[in-house]
Order: C-alpha cells, then sequence, then structure tokens
C-alpha cells in the first residue's frame, strides 16, 4: 500500500516544482509574472495539492495522521512540540497578513496586448489596404530588383529606426532607455519571427497610437511612419529586417493575433 | 635556446626544437591568423564584406564618414581616413603620430563608445571577426602604412583612492593639470573653455564630457580607462595628453645617472598625480553606473510644511529616482541630438500638498537671442500628468496627450522662474500658459546644475480639467525637457521619457497592527477547532 514517496515530500516537491515554474522558467521564457498574479499562482497550486491529497480515503489519512498526533500530543516529545507549533503559527499569520497590507509602492503590473489582432484593413495615406488579401509584400513580387529593394530599406532602416530598435536589431538602440515598453527586438523570435509582411505593414504604418486599447497605444514610443515614409519604404524596410535578421515571415490570412503575454 | 642546443650538437633535441617551432608556426597560422600579424588578403575581403554590412551606413562605404545615418547622430561617426582614434594605449611615436594599437581599436569596436551612438559589438560579431574590421578600417587611413604605434603606456604606481589621496587630486585637477577650465569644478563639463566653445577636429561642437555621468565616458569608465585619457588626451577632440610623449623616453637615452634618476622621480610623480586625479574623477560620480528606473516614485508623507527650497535638508528625507531623457524622435521636427542625459525626481506630500524637486545638469543658463550663430531659448522643465481623472488602464498619449486625453504640464523655466500650468492637448497644441494655477516653484542653476521645486495642493477645484493627487493610488507622470542652448522648444524639440507611476504614501496607518491581531487572532482560531474537532472524534 505504501508506494514511493512519503505524501507530505511529494506534496512538498510539488510545491517547489511550481514555485521553480513560476520564478524561473517563466521569466525565462516570456516574461516575469507580475506580483498579484504570482500569489493566485501559488494559492491555485495549494489548492490542487489539497485536491490531490484529499483524492483517497488512504492518502488523506497518510497526510493527516501526523497533524493528528500532533494535535494530541501522543508522545512525550510531542508536548513542547505543540506548544512551539501552536505560539510560532499564529505568529506567521499575523506577519504575512499585516506585510500584505502595507504592500506599498508597487504599480500594478498591466497586461499589455503585445500582437493584437490587426484591423482587416487600413488607410494608408489615402490609400486602402485589406491585411488579408496581402499575403507577400508587392516588392517581393519585383524578384529582379529585390536585392536593390533591401538595398533601400537599409538606408530607411539607418535614417529612421536604429536609434530605437538599435543597429543589431536587438531593441538596444540609443534612445531606447527613455522609452517603456521597450522598442521591439527583432532578433527574438517573439516578434517579426511570428508576424507576417502585411501585419508589420500595419504597424510601421500607424505606430504606437495606431494599436487597439488592450496594447495601451498612449505608451507606445513607435513612430506613425506613414508620416514620414512611402508606401515602398515601408515594405523596403520590412524587407531588410526579415533579411538581416535571417527570419522568415509567417505567411498566413487570418487571425494573426496570438494575445501577447 | 635552440641555436644553443645546435651549437652543442645535440641533434636530436635540435631536431625536435624544429620540429616545436614548425609545430608552432603552423598552429599559430590555424589559431591565431591575425593578431598583430599582416592581414592576408582574405581578410580584408571578409573585413570589408562586415564592414559594408554592418558600418558603412554610419560611417560611409569610403569611410569617410559620411552615411545614412550621419546627420541623425551626434557626436558624428568617425571618419576613419584621419587615421584619429579616440582612445589608445600607445605613447606618440617618434614621427610624432597618435596611433592607435589593433587591440586598442578592436576594444572600441567590441565595447562601443558609450553614450554615443557607436554601439558594442560582441553581442553580434565575434573576436576574429572584429580583427577583421581593425585591419580593414585601418585601410582607409595611409598612416598606418607610414607608421606603427608607439610605445605602450605604462599605469605603474597606482594609488587605491583614499580621502587623502582624493584631496590631493582635487588639488592636481584645479592646480596642475588644469582640468576645471574644460570640466568646471563641479566635473559638470561647464568649465570656461566649454562655454567659449571648443570644437573637434572636423569643426563640430564638442563639450567636455560631464564627469559626474560615468556611463558617458565614451572610452569606459574604468580606473586605467580614465588613467590613460589624462595620459594621452583624447585624439581629434581639445582633450589633451598629459604624459605624451612617454616622459620616461629621454631616460632611457641618457647616460648620466643622476639626469636619469631626476627624470625617473619626475615621471613617477607624474604618474601618482595622475592616479589621484584618477581618484579625484571618481569620486565626482553621481552613481557608478546608469541607474535601473524605479517603476513607482514613491512620495514620502511628511508633517508640516513642505519645504519651498531645492536646497532645504527636508529633500534628504525623500527617495531620489533617477530617469532618462531622450531627444523626441517621434514627430516632426525630430530632436535627434540631445545634450541633457537624464534627471533625478523627488517627491513629498503632507496630506494638503505635493512637492517636487527636480535636478538635472546642463552645462549652459540658456536665454534667448544670447548666440548669434544658432536660435537660443529658455531652459525649461515639465512634469507632466494627466488632466483628467483616469480609470482602467487608459493614459494621455506620453508626448502631450491628445484631444480626449490633454495633459497638465507644470513648465518651469529659467526665467522667469515661475511654473506655470500649461495645458496641452498634443505637442502640436503646446502653448506656455499664462497661469500659476495654484503652482508654486522655486529653482536655481547652479554650475552646471539645474535643481528646482514645483508645488501644488494634492486637490483643486477643478477636479475635472486639472491633475489630482489622490493618496496611496499610483498616478501617472512624465518628465520633459528643453536645453535652450541646444535649441530645443516648443512641444516637438525637447527631451523626453515614458509615463511612470506616482505614488503618495498614505498617513502610516494603524492597519498593519489590526491586521497582525487579526492575523493571531485567525491563526488560534484554525488551530483550537482543529483541536477541538480531533479530540472529539479520535482523543
Ligand atoms: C522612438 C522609438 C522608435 C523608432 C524610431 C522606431 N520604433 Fe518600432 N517600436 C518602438 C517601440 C517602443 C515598439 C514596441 C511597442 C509597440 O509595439 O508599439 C516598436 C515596435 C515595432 C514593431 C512591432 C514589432 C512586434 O513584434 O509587434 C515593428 C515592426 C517596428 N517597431 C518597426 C519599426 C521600423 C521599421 C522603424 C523605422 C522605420 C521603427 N520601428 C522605428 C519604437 C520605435
Ligand atoms: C549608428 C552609427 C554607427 C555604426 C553602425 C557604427 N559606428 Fe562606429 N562610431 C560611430 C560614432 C558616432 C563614432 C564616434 C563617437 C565619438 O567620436 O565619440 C564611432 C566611432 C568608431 C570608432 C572609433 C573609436 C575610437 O577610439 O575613436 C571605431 C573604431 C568604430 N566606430 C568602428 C565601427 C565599426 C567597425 C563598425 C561596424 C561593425 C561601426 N563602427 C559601426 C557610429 C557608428
Ligand atoms: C581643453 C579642454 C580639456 C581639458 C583641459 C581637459 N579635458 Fe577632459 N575632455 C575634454 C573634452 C572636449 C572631452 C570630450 C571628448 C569626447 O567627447 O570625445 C573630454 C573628456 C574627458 C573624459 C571622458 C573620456 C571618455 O572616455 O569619454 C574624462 C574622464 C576627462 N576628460 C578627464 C579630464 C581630466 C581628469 C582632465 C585634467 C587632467 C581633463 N579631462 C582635461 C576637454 C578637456
Amino acid at each position: 500500500m505504501r508506494r514511493g514517496l512519503p505524501i507530505h515530500l511529494k506534496c512538498l516537491l510539488i510545491l517547489i516544482a511550481a514555485i521553480f515554474v513560476f520564478s524561473v522558467v517563466v521569466p525565462f521564457v516570456s516574461a516575469p509574472i507580475p506580483g498579484q498574479l504570482y500569489g493566485w499562482y501559488v494559492i491555485t497550486t495549494l489548492c490542487v495539492i489539497f485536491l490531490y491529497v484529499s483524492s483517497s480515503e488512504a492518502s488523506w489519512e497518510e497526510f493527516i495522521t501526523p497533524v493528528r498526533n500532533l494535535l494530541l500530543a501522543r508522545t512525550a516529545l510531542m508536548k513542547p512540540l505543540r506548544i512551539v507549533v501552536f505560539i510560532v503559527v499564529p505568529l506567521l499569520c499575523g506577519w504575512y497578513f499585516s506585510t500584505w497590507a502595507a504592500g506599498g509602492a508597487t504599480p500594478p503590473g498591466g497586461l499589455r496586448v503585445i500582437h493584437p489582432t490587426p484591423p482587416s484593413s487600413v488607410n494608408v495615406q489615402g490609400k486602402r489596404f485589406v491585411l488579408q488579401d496581402i499575403s507577400v509584400s508587392p516588392i517581393r513580387e519585383d524578384e529582379a530588383h529585390l536585392a536593390e529593394h533591401i538595398e533601400k530599406g537599409r538606408v530607411v532602416y539607418y535614417e529612421n529606426c536604429f536609434f530605437c530598435h538599435g543597429d543589431a536589431l536587438q531593441g538596444k538602440g540609443h534612445f531606447a532607455k527613455g522609452f517603456n515598453p521597450p522598442p521591439a527586438d527583432f532578433q527574438d523570435t517573439g516578434t517579426i519571427a511570428q508576424l507576417s509582411e502585411s501585419y508589420l505593414f500595419w504597424r510601421i504604418a500607424k505606430g504606437g497610437p495606431g494599436l487597439p486599447g488592450e496594447s495601451t497605444p498612449w505608451d507606445s514610443a513607435m513612430p506613425i511612419w506613414e508620416d514620414f515614409l512611402t508606401e515602398d519604404e515601408i515594405w523596403q524596410v520590412i524587407a531588410y529586417l526579415y533579411e538581416i535578421t535571417g527570419h522568415e515571415p509567417r505567411v498566413m490570412d487570418h487571425g494573426e493575433g496570438d494575445g501577447g503575454h | 635556446m635552440s641555436e644553443q642546443r645546435i651549437t652543442r650538437g645535440r641533434s636530436v633535441s635540435a631536431l625536435a626544437c624544429c620540429m616545436g617551432v614548425g609545430l608552432w608556426l603552423f598552429l599559430s597560422l590555424l589559431v591565431a591568423p591575425i593578431v598583430n600579424a599582416q592581414p592576408t588578403e582574405a581578410d580584408l575581403e571578409a573585413g570589408e564584406q562586415i564592414y559594408l554590412q554592418r558600418c558603412a551606413h554610419c560611417h560611409g562605404v569610403e569611410g569617410d564618414g559620411v552615411g545614412a545615418s550621419t546627420d541623425v547622430v551626434y557626436p558624428k561617426p568617425r571618419d576613419f581616413t584621419s587615421g584619429v582614434y579616440k582612445f589608445r594605449t600607445r605613447h606618440e611615436t617618434e614621427d610624432g603620430n597618435w596611433l592607435a594599437a589593433d587591440s586598442d581599436i578592436a576594444r572600441s569596436i567590441r565595447e562601443g563608445l558609450h553614450g554615443s551612438s557607436m554601439p558594442g559589438w560582441e553581442t553580434v560579431l565575434t573576436g576574429h571577426q572584429i580583427d577583421q574590421l581593425v585591419h580593414y578600417i585601418k585601410t582607409f587611413a595611409d598612416v598606418f602604412e607610414e607608421d606603427t604605434p608607439g610605445p605602450e603606456l605604462s599605469f605603474a604606481n597606482e594609488i587605491p583612492s583614499s580621502p587623502e589621496s582624493i584631496a590631493k587630486g582635487k588639488e592636481v585637477f584645479e592646480t596642475v593639470f588644469e582640468c576645471h577650465t574644460c570640466h568646471g569644478t563641479d566635473g559638470r563639463g561647464n568649465g570656461e573653455e566649454a562655454l567659449a566653445g571648443l570644437e573637434d577636429d572636423w569643426g563640430h561642437r564638442i563639450w567636455p564630457a560631464n564627469l559626474t555621468k560615468p556611463w558617458t565616458y565614451r572610452g569606459g569608465s574604468g580606473r586605467r580607462d580614465i588613467f590613460r585619457n589624462i595620459s594621452l588626451g583624447i585624439a581629434g577632440t581639445p582633450m589633451p595628453p598629459f604624459a605624451d610623449p612617454d616622459p620616461l623616453a629621454e631616460a632611457r637615452e641618457t647616460d648620466d645617472p643622476e639626469e636619469k634618476q631626476e627624470i625617473e622621480a619626475l615621471a613617477r610623480e607624474l604618474q601618482e598625480n595622475t592616479w589621484h586625479t584618477v581618484n579625484y574623477v571618481q569620486s565626482l560620480w553621481s552613481y557608478p553606473q546608469e541607474p535601473e528606473v524605479k517603476a513607482a516614485l514613491v512620495a514620502k508623507r511628511v508633517d508640516g510644511a513642505l519645504p519651498e527650497s531645492p536646497d532645504d535638508a527636508a529633500w534628504q528625507e525623500a527617495a531620489v529616482n533617477y530617469y532618462p531623457l531622450v531627444g523626441q524622435i517621434i514627430q516632426e521636427p525630430r530632436l535627434f541630438a540631445p545634450m541633457t542625459v537624464g534627471v533625478e525626481v523627488q517627491a513629498l506630500h503632507n496630506g494638503e500638498e505635493v512637492a517636487f524637486r527636480l535636478v538635472w545638469d546642463d552645462r549652459t543658463e540658456s536665454a534667448p537671442g544670447e548666440n548669434e550663430e544658432m536660435e537660443t531659448y529658455v531652459d525649461a522643465v515639465a512634469l507632466q500628468f494627466s488632466s483628467k481623472p483616469l480609470s482602467g488602464m487608459e493614459k494621455p498619449y506620453f508626448l502631450m496627450g491628445d484631444a480626449s486625453y490633454p495633459t497638465d504640464l507644470w513648465y518651469w523655466r529659467n526665467d522667469p522662474g515661475d511654473a506655470v500650468l500649461t495645458q496641452t492637448q498634443g505637442a502640436g497644441t503646446f502653448q506656455v500658459g499664462d497661469t500659476a494655477g495654484g503652482l508654486v516653484s522655486q529653482g536655481q542653476f547652479d554650475n552646471g546644475q539645474y535643481r528646482v521645486v514645483i508645488k501644488r495642493a494634492l486637490q483643486t477645484e477643478q477636479a475635472d480639467t486639472e491633475v489630482q493627487f489622490p493618496i496611496g493610488a499610483f498616478i501617472p507622470f512624465s518628465v520633459t525637457g528643453w536645453d535652450g542652448s541646444n535649441g530645443e522648444s516648443g512641444g516637438y524639440q525637447r527631451t523626453v521619457m515614458a509615463w511612470y507611476s506616482l505614488y503618495l504614501e498614505p498617513e502610516p496607518s494603524k492597519a498593519p497592527i489590526y491586521l497582525l491581531l487579526a492575523g493571531i487572532g485567525f491563526g488560534l482560531i484554525v488551530e483550537f477547532s482543529a483541536l477541538y474537532v480531533t479530540r472529539k472524534n479520535h482523543g
């Protein structure tokens, strides 16, 4: 009947594993979990552990017996231990309650959608573009001059974008530190590698202010490039971004938004 | 070594040596093909390819510093045809040339020139590629063919930092080397010569470094970096060398022991003075590196009246948050070459009023029309808030809002020095206001630094159209600045930063004590009920 690890050790291991995932793995693959949310995740994990423990009579018994023994002080050693536990647990509760209230000045971590669903069509410089209909960028159709277009895109980039997105296209331009959210890192697999060229066209032409509310347009420093660049120049810089980073544009026509994180 | 052995006739070891040398040659060809050796054609070609891919848009296809980005960065990308490199560890050559060693140039490429647009390339290029680039960019200037770098700078006789050494360093800074004529007595780059106008070798206006901000030292802020800059100067700029040519060179030539000793003693004194100065320069640092931006500015709650003067001792109690300021490059006309690096912000409140203290460095106290060559304006700063109460995530656009979400600017300028309330609906609508709107301010310019206090009541009567400050809530704020002598004015030409949060500390409440008691009570109830239930069922 008693197979494997003692149940208390199992619970502890589950808890440690969960905390490891929340505080190390998640921040590593995406972004750190904001404080309040973190608390909820831990509480959820505790609930799951409780469900697991109470799932069968046997495991519940195994779990509760030592607690019961302690409460009833069944051995001589248990008596002083019970006194200690009875003093320490209320103090811990008190400490937790009061520090939680004095939580203080951590601003609520807003959840910003990084890649919202694009509009179905955009008006750029008086011309209407139905994004779904653009499966590849028009300049790619002009294959004979593609290299030239890319070269022009490079110039566009270094006249306009590198202050923020950086020489190395990692979002570390010399002005990047003034902005929050930070300029996108194009080398990262989480940005243009996940997007299509028509999506980029929308984002570049309309900039930060063109984002929907869930993507906090008021915070984004991304300029509205239709005010500065021609339509061709926008397609050229897009081609340059994919060329220099080595990423492939995603070719797809529907439901681009992945909800971000 | 190998020759000696051969003359002794030990042919075996001679053979071994020959093989060893052969192997060494072979390995060195494999492992380090171009370390301080003549680059091969292939290296130069590889270097050219990387150069065209990564560097030409700034430094120019011809290496002349004219590329796509040249007009939109300050300082300008280097013109490699000049052969001038700012940072080097080699003394003047016998022909009087200041030549950087390959390792110096490689380091600048690897680490970048801090505080300029020249990035560090170590995350993108391998050490080998960087060596190939070094060889390639040297081909732009003939001087590298005609001459070889001079003797290495010695970093001997280092003196660790101590209060005595710093005091001595200050003396040397001001009376022996006279660094203050350019860098100013507090090191903010505002010395007399700086204000009179310095130019670099290419005719561009140049400002001496602000020594209080080491993260803007182009060539790094290590002790040896500072020592190197003082000893050898910064080529192409007015910053002169203080130990070049090598003061010991003469000692090596003379046969007279007494003269030799004398020269050596002088050289040693120079080195020691330089190290004292390094210690002094480090003591001027406001922060050892650029501080991390904190998400919330906490306005501490104090009793009694809030300080009106920026130099009031009460400010020592308030937390200091540093925010970098960058050029407004989002809307036209853009500001590509800001002079302001960042601003320190503090806040205090007393339940009735809130006061902010803003501190930033500016080399010049500008007045309109003071410079005939370029338009100058007043120096100014503004705190920005949302004019309307906010709900949910929404905020005004961080560049002065828009029609549906206007912003309040608490605008202070050095002349006249009174803050006025300025409301904007986008940068195009910026127009300095004409009423104080309840703002009380005091500011001063002091040796290259502005310090300004602006305060107001937490609540005003126009609760829907002016910012209000609820206690214990997070209120978006940001700071924007105008450096008048850099041509900054109006809604566009200014330095900006993102929204961050202001938090007014609540009254030191009794809540934590109650909660402590409640927590203890909760723990006890749980325990005794568990005890009761267990006793009843199993006892
Ligand atoms: C003033 C700084 C700034 C400049 C200049 C700038 N950007 Fe951006 N950009 C940002 C910021 C900040 C973001 C991230 C916030 C957002 O998505 O709006 C961003 C996001 C983007 C994205 C979206 C990436 C994604 O994963 O969703 C693209 C594409 C982009 N920029 C392209 C460009 C191009 C092309 C240029 C030059 C023509 C440029 N940017 C110039 C600041 C800038
Ligand atoms: C965004 C523009 C930009 C790009 C791209 C760029 N540089 Fe620079 N570089 C500069 C600027 C600006 C300076 C001058 C800074 C100064 O004088 O303070 C500079 C200076 C230099 C220096 C002189 C260092 C010294 O000691 O004086 C070297 C060497 C250099 N760059 C090499 C490179 C190489 C190699 C590349 C390509 C891998 C490159 N740069 C790419 C802007 C750039
Ligand atoms: C004639 C004016 C002048 C004098 C005198 C002078 N400097 Fe400078 N200094 C400059 C200029 C100009 C720069 C900026 C160079 C640049 O931007 O590339 C500078 C830059 C620096 C830097 C930053 C270097 C870097 O890596 O960017 C340091 C540190 C420095 N000076 C220290 C000193 C000290 C210490 C002295 C006295 C021993 C001194 N300077 C004397 C003009 C001067």
